[in-house]
């Protein structure tokens, strides 16, 4: 079996594939992205920490002068906020077999916080990840990849700047098949995610998921390319 | 300057002080194959890309971590940092139905090798659509045993199964990729 595997690695370790044009554009402005992400969330950081400490200081103060009562500083809302991003949004249909409660994990954090809009992400609890019948689109997956490339229109404004990128969405099919709560996981800039969310919210009803002979609401996500040529 | 000639050790040096000239030349360097490392794991071209970029931005975000022990560590380290980045991403998209975790079990059989020599007169391309055409947790599982020298304890830590499952996985992987290269074989003989 060794000689076999070592074929294949031989051949694949150090293979090379011949990058999209552009490449390095886009990755470098991915990474200033990225940078500027990391600075915003810094400075973020810095001030979730710095003002709740003056805040306890002036606290400390104005106690001692023994004067009027004073909020809690506006800050801790906030880290509240942040804080709803760890705990579970999903949990598992009790009807299946496999016990596991999905979370939003890292990558998804990291990307929902560079996107600002970590409000929008407040989904029912009984939402499944995992049920016998997993909902599908009319026509099934090639279906829905016709459907998508059918219906998505690139952007003039987009086109123009060219701007290109993924945008990842994901969304609740319900009980009667309709998308709800889209969210999206990923952007690629307003201009795109508005397309990309015009496109999923006029999608035709899904076939829904089932458990155990229940219907249900079910957690599922696509991702939209949009590349220019 | 003479960045082509750059050694692992300079190159590394210098990108851990941010040197946006070395960076440059990291991602040339680099770029083609992890490209086709993150293919290899995924199996799509648009994912494989942003899975390369993403690693690439790690490393240069964390190459301060890496220790250089000889020429060729600096590739080693990379090539590793990124199967995790793509394993990672494989778990997310597994949870996130992007694509389904098929661990369907079929009968553990392996025809005896019967030429493998023959083997060798397959292009690497075809080698590669045939290692992306498994499942994905039998891609994810040979890929990291046959090809990036992952040993199952590793494997099965990173994948949440037992290390007798990551063998076994292996074993059914292997058995489908005997298929398609009899399967090849067969067919360009003719």
């Amino acid at each position: 079996m060794k000689q076999f595997d070592e074929k294949f690695r031989e051949r694949l370790e150090g293979y090379e594939m011949k990058l999209p044009p552009m490449d390095q554009q886009a990755f470098w402005d991915r990474k200033a992205n990225r940078d500027r992400a990391a600075r915003r969330r810094h400075s973020f950081l810095s001030v979730a920490v710095g003002l709740p400490a003056a805040a306890a200081i002036l606290l400390v103060l104005i106690m001692s002068i023994n004067l009027l009562s004073i909020q809690r500083p506006a800050v801790y809302d906030e880290s509240e906020q942040l804080a709803q991003l760890t705990t579970p949004i999903v949990t598992i249909a009790s009807g299946s077999e496999i016990m596991e409660i999905a979370r939003i994990d890292d990558f998804q954090e990291e990307d929902l916080m560079e996107s600002d809009d970590y409000g929008s992400l407040e989904v029912a609890e009984d939402v499944f990840m995992l049920v016998e019948t997993m909902p599908e689109f009319p026509g099934g997956t090639p279906a829905l990849t016709d459907y998508l490339k059918k219906e998505t229109t690139y952007p003039e404004q987009a086109r123009e700047d060219s701007i290109q990128g993924r945008v990842l969405l994901s969304f609740v099919v319900e009980k009667d098949g309709s998308i709800s709560n889209p969210v999206v996981v990923k952007s690629s800039g307003d201009i795109l995610d508005a397309e990309a969310l015009r496109v999923l919210s006029e999608m035709p009803k899904w076939n829904p998921g089932m458990d155990n002979g229940i219907l249900c609401r079910v957690q599922y996500a696509i991702p939209i390319n949009f590349r220019l040529n | 300057m003479k960045t082509d000639s750059l050694s692992e050790r300079e190159l590394a040096t210098r990108c851990a002080a941010k040197d946006r000239e070395a960076q440059g030349v990291l991602y040339t360097r680099y770029a083609s194959m992890l490209y086709a490392l993150c293919f290899r794991y995924v199996g799509d071209r648009e994912e494989a890309q942003d899975l390369m970029h993403d690693s690439m931005i790690k490393a240069m975000d964390s190459i301060g971590t890496f220790r250089y022990n000889g020429e060729g560590s600096l590739n080693a380290w990379l090539r590793r940092l990124t199967v995790n980045v793509s394993i990672d991403r494989l778990r997310e998209m597994s949870k996130l139905r992007l694509i389904p975790l098929d661990q369907t079990t079929e009968p553990d059989t392996l025809k005896a090798d019967e030429d493998d020599d023959a083997v060798d007169t397959i292009p690497a391309q075809v080698m590669m659509d045939m290692v992306v055409g498994l499942p994905s947790v039998k891609r994810a599982v040979f890929n990291m045993y046959c090809i990036d020298g992952f040993s199952h304890k590793e494997i099965a830590e990173k994948m949440n199964i037992t290390e007798k499952g990551s063998a076994s996985i292996l074993a059914k992987a292997r058995a489908q990729l005997r298929d398609s290269v009899n399967d090849y074989l067969k067919r360009t003989m003719q």
